[in-house]
């Protein structure tokens, strides 16, 4: 047997079944390979784009994505797309081919070590056929056990030496406990104690919290505790529909109501949330407030630079079940933010249709938000993309169904499509839309083109402002020229049609919503072109570069 | 660092002006959202500042010396503060002064300054801060009329202003 027979047997045995990559002389052999075992190849434009995908896969299915290079130029492409993984915490493993071992002088020779490095990635070395298995071992180890990407370099020579055929391969799965941890009492009565000398309790629920699907204990312990529940950014629009004390996010992409009610808290409970600044502002959102936190984390540092008043090393379940436990054989009940004032404050709308100011044959960005949540259902994922015209869509989808945000992840636009395309395999080829800016979906324009070849039912929904809206609206505020930032777009929704999708360039709401009901009725790759005003500016870009109180 | 200049015309006499303006219990019942504190032997005295960073209140704490010059009707304030979590400070000088205004019984109110913001909201600087000065030294112009005027001001209240984050893209 070839060492990277050995290697795809390997990955194979870690449950890899979908691999985005681009083929080349050091990855060719191992791609061989895998197709040969039953994975799926998905063939990219662009390895950045490959690693995205991997990367929005990883993030739906919980487990390490696959992307593979070929050597040196293949690698330097991943740069960004891995940056961006790495810093969102996802499991990932870059199959990346290597020029023979030891030959500085070959013409696609890179230090691809030093490359890890540089972009945030770990590093295991393929430098040996004896040693091979181990490192694929060590890589998904690595990957599960740390949450980010790890980079598996393979010379070509290596790979192509004979070895023994494997058998015995033990899955890293098999090396790391499964058990859950549970709380420490001690810290179950600090927070009982908390709790107790509190009057206004706020739940902020994270990513964290949603995967371990804690969604039922944390509403009974809202219930004891009379809280408000916030999500991260993570989290958007978890629970919405089953309390009526939801506030949304807590951070800047909350609403003026939020804001208001989350400063008067003067108790946090973090649920799978690392209250990063984000989420926190620093801790300016909470001025009076006193934190719980239950994480698995070992120990977590708040976006505030303190710790927790009382922090829970806990699987989520097991900890809020406890805490309410704790809270009933106390008798501790709270009537805290459930109150007829505050449920009247939290139904006022968040933006009424008689506030939307489109132009002629330009719609307004809030007014799309809206019809979008209107026409697509529930079960239809959304991921938000990015630039200026991402916070609409923040603060505006009400409906509640999966959403996935890229924010603060590196900031770098244009990967948001590439995160939905994996999201959409790793779903099994459900349909997801994603919101996104002219410029951001140019950016990675020929992966459209992937997503027909595969028919990955993507709708891509592009906000176009015709030209890089961040920059139009933050030059403005700067006093430069806005008008430098704008940039003509040539209609879309043909440009679909042509690389093999469905496609429509729109310009009114009617025909906005005639456009998602033929995605609704057969979902297939689409994109659709809606023009929009530059006029209408977000409320975080208000509050930010104009100071406003909105 | 922002930079504030700002000539503000009081339809008051300047010597009634100067009354005002070198009066610290007048001056911060000028700024809403401020307050005055305790006075130390030195001539320093403490204020705090409640500024609303768009939907976020934020309290500055300070300590701030007032010189004033009477015969040149010229002040210097400055101050040095930070917020309630140390997390932000900032430092504010400014001098200011009355002259004659454009006609008998009317001055004019000739203020510069500095203001300096350091650490985790200092992201804001990039215009947001900014505004939010700018947003207040009106609103000082527009109380400090009142105030010679002899207008009762209303109980000190917070003003506007961004959050600390970086703006998205
Ligand atoms: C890779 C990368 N290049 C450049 C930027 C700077 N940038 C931030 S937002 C933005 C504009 C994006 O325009 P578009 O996608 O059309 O969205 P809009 O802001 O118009 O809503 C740019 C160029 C960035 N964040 N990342």
């Amino acid at each position: 047997m070839k060492v990277y027979e050995l290697l795809a047997q390997a990955f194979v045995a870690e449950g890899t079944s979908d691999v985005f990559g681009m083929m080349g002389d050091a990855n060719m052999h191992w791609m061989n390979a895998l197709a040969r075992r039953g994975v799926r190849l998905y063939e990219v434009r662009h390895e950045g784009s490959g690693l995205g995908m991997a990367d929005g896969w990883a993030r739906t299915a919980g487990r390490p994505g696959v992307v593979t290079t070929t050597s040196g130029p293949g690698v330097a492409q991943l740069a960004t797309s891995m940056i961006v993984a790495s810093r969102a915490r996802t499991p990932l493993v870059a199959f990346c081919g290597e020029t023979a071992w030891g030959d500085q002088g070959a013409v696609q020779y890179l230090d691809q070590r030093r490359f890890a490095a540089a972009i945030e990635c770990g590093f295991v070395h393929v430098s040996r056929a004896d040693l091979a298995e181990e490192a694929v071992q060590r890589a998904f180890y690595l990957s599960r056990t740390e949450s980010r990407p790890i980079m598996l370099s393979a010379p070509i020579d290596v790979q192509k030496q004979e070895c023994e055929d494997g058998d015995q391969y033990v899955p890293s799965t098999d090396l790391i406990p499964r058990g859950r941890s549970l709380p420490d009492p001690a810290a179950i009565e600090a927070a009982c104690d908390i709790i107790r000398a509190s009057k206004r309790v706020v739940i902020i629920a994270g990513r964290g919290a949603r995967r371990a699907e804690a969604g039922e204990q944390i509403l009974r312990l809202q219930g004891r505790t009379g809280a408000l529940l916030a999500t991260t950014l993570q989290a958007k629009n978890w629970l919405c529909g089953s309390t009526d004390y939801h506030v949304g996010i807590a951070g800047l992409y909350g609403d003026k109501t939020a804001m208001e009610l989350l400063q008067e808290a003067d108790c946090v409970i973090a649920v799978g949330a690392s209250l990063n600044h984000y989420t926190i502002e620093h801790g300016y959102l909470f001025p009076d407030a006193r934190y719980i936190q239950i994480d698995t984390a070992p120990h977590i540092v708040m976006g505030n630079g303190a710790v927790a008043d009382s922090y829970i090393r806990a699987d989520a379940v097991t900890a809020l079940t406890e805490l309410t436990r704790a809270l009933e054989s106390r008798s501790v009940a709270l009537e805290g933010f459930h109150t007829t004032e505050v449920l009247h404050r939290l139904t006022a709308p968040l933006a009424t249709p008689a506030e939307f100011h489109g132009e002629p044959g330009l719609l307004d960005p809030r007014e799309v938000i809206h019809v979008l949540d209107e026409e697509i259902p529930g079960e239809i994922g959304l991921v938000l993309g990015s630039g200026h015209q991402t916070d609409f869509g923040t603060m505006l989808f009400q409906r509640s169904r999966e959403v996935l945000s890229n924010y603060g992840m590196f900031g770098a636009i244009g990967q948001a499509p590439l995160l939905t395309i994996g999201s959409i395999v790793a779903n099994g080829n459900r349909p997801a839309f994603v919101v996104e800016g002219d410029a951001s979906f140019l950016m990675h324009l020929p992966e459209f083109e992937t997503a027909c070849r595969y028919d990955i039912p993507i709708l891509i929904v592009v906000m176009n402002d015709e030209g890089l809206g961040a920059e139009y609206h933050k030059a403005g505020a700067a006093g430069l020229d806005p008008e430098l930032a704008v940039i003509p777009t040539p209609e879309l929704g043909p440009v679909a049609v042509a690389l093999g999708g469905g496609g429509a360039t729109v310009r009114t709401a009617d025909q906005l919503r005639a456009a998602l009901a033929e995605y609704v009725r057969a979902p297939r790759p689409t994109v659709i072109d809606v023009r929009i005003t530059r006029n209408i500016v977000s409320i975080p870009y208000r509050r930010l570069l104009h100071g406003e109180d909105v | 660092m922002i930079s504030i200049k700002e000539e503000i015309a009081v339809p008051s006499p300047p010597a009634h002006v100067w009354e005002v303006i070198s009066n610290p219990a007048d001056v911060v019942s000028c700024i809403s959202g401020a307050e005055l504190g305790a006075a130390h032997d030195d001539g320093s005295f403490d204020g705090t500042l409640v500024v609303r960073f768009g939907a976020v209140r934020v309290r500055f704490a300070a300590r701030v010396i007032l010189e004033l010059a009477a015969d040149e009707r010229e002040g210097r304030l400055s101050a040095r503060g930070r917020d309630g979590r140390r997390a932000t400070r900032f430092a504010a000088d400014a001098t200011f002064r009355v002259v004659p205004g454009d006609g008998p019984g009317r001055a004019r109110v000739i203020v510069s300054g500095e203001i300096t913001i350091t650490g985790k909201l200092a992201a804001l600087v990039e215009s947001g801060a900014g505004t939010v000065i700018t947003r207040m030294t009106t609103e000082f112009s527009d109380q400090l009329v009142q105030r010679c005027a002899g207008v009762d001001l209303h109980p000190a209240r917070a003003v506007g202003g961004g959050g600390q984050w970086q703006c998205p893209g």
